[in-house]
C-alpha cells in the first residue's frame, strides 16, 4: 500500500513537471510571437510613414 | 465529438504513460516541431509559392518589407486553417494510415490546443494582413480561413462526393490574395489564377482517394471513389484535366506568363493529361495504382513549376523594369 501511494505521488510529481515545463513552453513561444508582432508593425509603420517623416515644420 | 473521442484517446495514452514510468510523459510533450505539422507546412509552401506568384504578376508596386509581410500573414493563415482542420478532423485523423501520425491522434499536441493555435493564429494574420497591407487581402484571407474550416472541414467533407470541388475553392485562393495585396482589388486575371489551383484539386485529390478509398470508407468521408465508384472517378479526373490545361495555358496569352510559361504549361499540360489518361483507361492491378500514384505526384510538380515559372518571370520583370 505505501510502495503503492509512493508510486502515485512521484507520477503526480511527474505530471506537475511535465505541465510546468508545457506552460513554459507556451509562454515562451507567446512572447516570441508578441515581440515578432511588435517588430513587424514597427517596420510597417516606418514604411508607411516613409524617409520624409522628419520633414515636417516645427 | 471529434474532441471528445480525441481526449479520451489521449486520457488513455496519458494513463497508460503514467502507469508505464514518468519517462514515458516526455514522449507526450509538445515541441515546437508539433505545432509547425499541425500548420501542414507542405500545404503551406504551396501556399506560399502561389501567393508570392500572384503578387509579382500583378500590375503595380509593393514595397519589399510590406510585400514580405502579406507573405508571412498569408502563410499564418494558412497554418491556422491546417490547425483548426487538424482539430476538427482528429476523429477521423487516427483511423487513417495517412493521418495517424499528425500531433493530435499521437497525443503530443490537445484538441484544445490546436483550437487555441489556429484560433490566435487565424486572427492575427487577418488583422495584420488588413491593418498592415490592406483590407481586400485582409478579407480574401479571412474568407479563406472560414471557407476551409467551416464549407469545406465541418459541412462538405463528411457530407458529400463533391466535397474536394467545392472546397477546393480554399485552396485556391492565395494567389488572390498576393494579387490583391498588391492592387487592393480583384480582377478577372487573378480569378483565372484562383480557376487553375480550382480545377487541379479534383485531379490532384482523387487520385489519391482512387489509392486510400478504403481508408476514406472506413471513417466515414463520401470521398468520389467510395460514394460513385472508382470508374466514375476515374471519368470525372479525365474531365477535370481536360478542363485544368487550357486553363493553365491561358496566363501565357493575356500576359500573366512569358514564353517561358506558355512552352511549360504547354509541355506539363501534354504530359499531365496523358496521365490522366492513363488513370481513365487502366483501371486494374498494380498498374491501375501506379498511374494513380503517377498522376497525383506529377499534379504535385506541375503546379509548382507552373506558379515557380510565374514566380521567376514576375521577379525578372520587376527587376528589369
Amino acid at each position: 500500500m505505501n510502495d503503492m501511494s509512493n508510486t502515485i505521488s512521484g507520477t503526480d510529481a511527474a505530471v506537475a513537471a511535465a505541465e510546468k515545463k508545457r506552460r513554459r513552453l507556451r509562454s515562451i513561444a507567446i512572447a516570441l510571437g508578441l515581440g515578432f508582432l511588435v517588430i513587424m508593425f514597427y517596420a510597417a509603420t516606418i514604411v508607411h510613414l516613409g524617409g520624409s517623416v522628419a520633414n515636417r515644420s516645427i | 465529438m471529434a474532441e471528445v473521442l480525441v481526449r479520451d484517446n489521449r486520457t488513455m495514452t496519458t494513463a497508460g504513460a503514467q502507469a508505464e514510468s514518468p519517462e514515458a510523459l516526455k514522449l507526450l510533450e509538445p515541441s515546437i516541431s508539433d505545432f509547425v505539422t499541425l500548420m501542414k507546412p507542405r500545404v503551406m509552401t504551396l501556399v506560399i509559392l502561389t501567393a508570392v506568384a500572384g503578387m509579382l504578376v500583378a500590375p503595380g508596386a509593393i514595397h519589399p518589407v510590406i510585400g514580405l509581410i502579406a507573405i508571412i500573414a498569408i502563410s499564418a493563415g494558412a497554418g491556422a486553417s491546417g490547425a483548426l482542420n487538424m482539430w476538427y478532423d482528429a476523429d477521423i485523423d487516427q483511423n487513417m494510415a495517412r493521418t495517424a501520425a499528425r500531433p493530435i491522434p499521437r497525443g503530443r499536441v490537445t484538441p484544445d490546443e490546436s483550437l487555441q493555435f489556429g484560433g490566435v493564429l487565424a486572427v492575427i494574420s487577418v488583422m495584420t494582413l488588413g491593418v498592415l497591407v490592406n483590407w481586400v487581402a485582409g478579407a480574401l484571407l479571412a474568407l479563406t480561413i472560414f471557407y476551409y474550416l467551416f464549407i469545406y472541414t465541418m459541412w462538405l467533407k463528411r457530407l458529400t462526393p463533391q466535397n474536394i470541388v467545392i472546397g477546393g475553392a480554399a485552396g485556391a485562393f492565395p494567389p488572390m490574395i498576393g494579387w490583391a495585396a498588391v492592387t487592393g482589388s480583384v480582377s478577372l486575371e487573378s480569378i483565372l489564377l484562383f480557376l487553375i489551383i480550382f480545377m487541379w484539386t479534383p485531379p490532384h485529390f482523387w487520385a489519391l482517394a482512387l489509392l486510400r478509398s478504403r481508408d476514406y470508407e472506413r471513417v466515414g468521408v463520401p470521398m468520389l471513389p467510395v460514394v460513385a465508384g472508382p470508374a466514375e472517378t476515374r471519368k470525372q479526373i479525365l474531365l477535370y484535366s481536360i478542363a485544368l490545361v487550357p486553363l493553365a495555358i491561358l496566363p501565357a496569352f493575356i500576359g500573366l506568363g512569358g514564353v517561358t510559361y506558355g512552352v511549360a504549361s504547354v509541355v506539363l499540360g501534354a504530359i499531365f493529361l496523358w496521365f490522366a489518361v492513363d488513370v481513365w483507361r487502366i483501371t486494374e492491378g498494380r498498374e491501375a495504382d501506379k498511374a494513380c500514384k503517377r498522376l497525383f505526384w506529377f499534379s504535385i510538380l506541375y503546379l509548382y513549376a507552373l506558379f515557380a515559372i510565374l514566380v521567376i518571370e514576375g521577379a525578372m520583370n520587376r527587376l528589369l523594369a
